[in-house]
């Protein structure tokens, strides 16, 4: 299993797959492809919209593929692009329309279908957490995952939602929160300071 | 204010989504992707051409309008100006003299007949002649004499037009000014004498220059004296 930030393809793959080679870009699309689609998919909550995204994700790599320049691994590249595409459609006035007639703001998030790795046989705990994370706003989701597994500053959060640090902060929190809870239920029961 | 966050269930939550699998099967292969791009590339295309078409369509019926507009406008007044030089809108003053035609509406049934007369005797002035048609064809000056046949034309339509008017004119009144009744006596009387050098020209057939200038000061004379009869039938319907 390879993060998608670390996904580093040979310069002639590259310049083949720019020059139109069908088969260059075979071999782009198959190395790039289950990375993106498993950030597409934790950032969007959604299987149905991360395959929208993922298509549009590609697209865009594809497209735009000459513009490479090849100063950071192509797989931080295509994280850029999938991130955007997701972050643009969470701000999309339509998509923010859609969730509030179907009460997602107020977390009563239906629970997707589950989500089937490659490898190897999904465990008890990671279903769990695919569908604590699932549980989440598809906001505080983006949030938590893009500061606890990718790596991004409060400061990047916020520059790539166009809000405040404080709005990550808070975000953040609340995803917190909401996970801690699903996976110890008991931590709110319990007293707060033990001695 | 935040709330804080338990720094070790923190770091339990994260080691719980670290956990998670980095790589899930994309939803299709290389070959349905590039099917899907193909399709969707068309679709989102498709619009722009609708839209393309849409417009492309509306600008050629603009255009056939305007084109159209500009046609009905031209004919109208080609056809008035070649007929009746310079009728006006006055419902019973044609002016006969002026070049520049106006609109053809409310005028006189002497201009609706030169109108009518003006293409016959066009045709008539072509077919009529045929000293100077063989004669251009002939001569030297083939090219400015074919140039300056429509030229003749046009102006012995225009006399025979304008001579049609003054046909159609009341009866000179009992009390004349002296100074009109003598311009117009001295134009009769050079038009009489154009005809009669015409008529002997013709007769000659020799000079087809000279008819052809004959033809032309005829028709300057004739339109002098439209001018003339013309201002003169104004200021006797002045008040």
């Amino acid at each position: 299993m390879v993060r998608l930030v670390e996904i580093q393809l040979p310069a002639d793959l590259i310049a083949r797959a720019c020059a139109a080679d069908e088969c260059a870009q075979a071999a782009v699309y198959g190395a790039v492809a289950p990375a993106t689609f498993a950030l597409v998919r934790r950032l969007s909550g959604n299987r149905a919209l991360a395959e929208d995204l993922f298509q549009e994700t590609m697209l865009a790599l594809f497209q735009g593929l000459t513009a490479y320049r090849g100063e950071a691994p192509l797989g931080a590249w295509v994280r850029q692009i999938a991130i955007s595409k997701c972050l643009m459609y969470l701000r999309s006035p339509w998509h923010r329309a859609r969730l509030r007639l179907a009460g997602e703001d107020s977390g009563e998030l239906p629970l997707d279908e589950p989500i089937l790795p490659v490898s190897p046989a999904p465990a008890v705990e990671s279903f769990d957490v695919e569908r604590a994370l699932a549980s989440l706003t598809p906001t505080a989701r983006a949030v938590v995952w893009l500061f606890e597994v990718e790596g991004y500053s409060h400061e990047e959060i916020a520059r790539s939602f166009g809000r405040s640090v404080s709005f990550s902060k808070s975000q953040l929190a609340r995803a917190h929160t909401k996970l801690r809870e699903w996976f110890d239920p008991r931590v709110d029961s319990q007293t707060c300071t033990s001695i | 204010m935040h709330i804080d966050i338990d720094r070790q269930s923190q770091e339990v939550v994260a080691g719980h989504l670290r956990e998670l699998p980095t790589e899930i099967e994309p939803p299709y292969n290389w070959q349905e992707f590039r099917r899907r791009s193909r399709s969707g590339t068309e679709a989102a295309l498709a619009p722009v051409w609708t839209y393309l078409a849409v417009a492309a369509s509306l600008v050629a019926v603009v255009a056939g309008v305007i084109v159209w507009t500009q046609v009905e406008r031209s004919v109208p007044k080609s056809a008035g100006a070649s007929a009746h030089p310079g009728s006006r809108n006055e419902a019973n003053t044609v002016d006969p003299t002026s070049v520049s035609g106006g609109s053809d509406d409310g005028a006189s049934p002497i201009s609706a007949a030169a109108s009518g007369t003006a293409a016959a005797t066009s045709g008539m002035a072509t077919a009529a002649s045929p000293i100077s048609a063989q004669n251009a064809s002939s001569s030297p000056g083939t090219g400015a004499r074919s140039a300056a046949a429509p030229t003749i034309n046009l102006d012995l339509a225009r006399a025979r037009a304008l001579e049609m008017w003054l046909a159609s004119l009341p009866p000179e009144p009992v009390v004349v000014r002296v100074g009109t009744r003598a311009a117009v006596a001295r134009l009769e009387d050079r038009i009489a004498q154009v005809d009669d050098l015409l008529t002997t020209v013709r007769l000659e057939g020799t000079r087809p220059d000279g008819l052809v200038a004959l033809q032309a000061e005829r028709a300057r004379l004739v339109g002098s004296l439209a001018q003339v009869r013309f201002a003169e039938y104004v200021s006797d319907e002045a008040p």
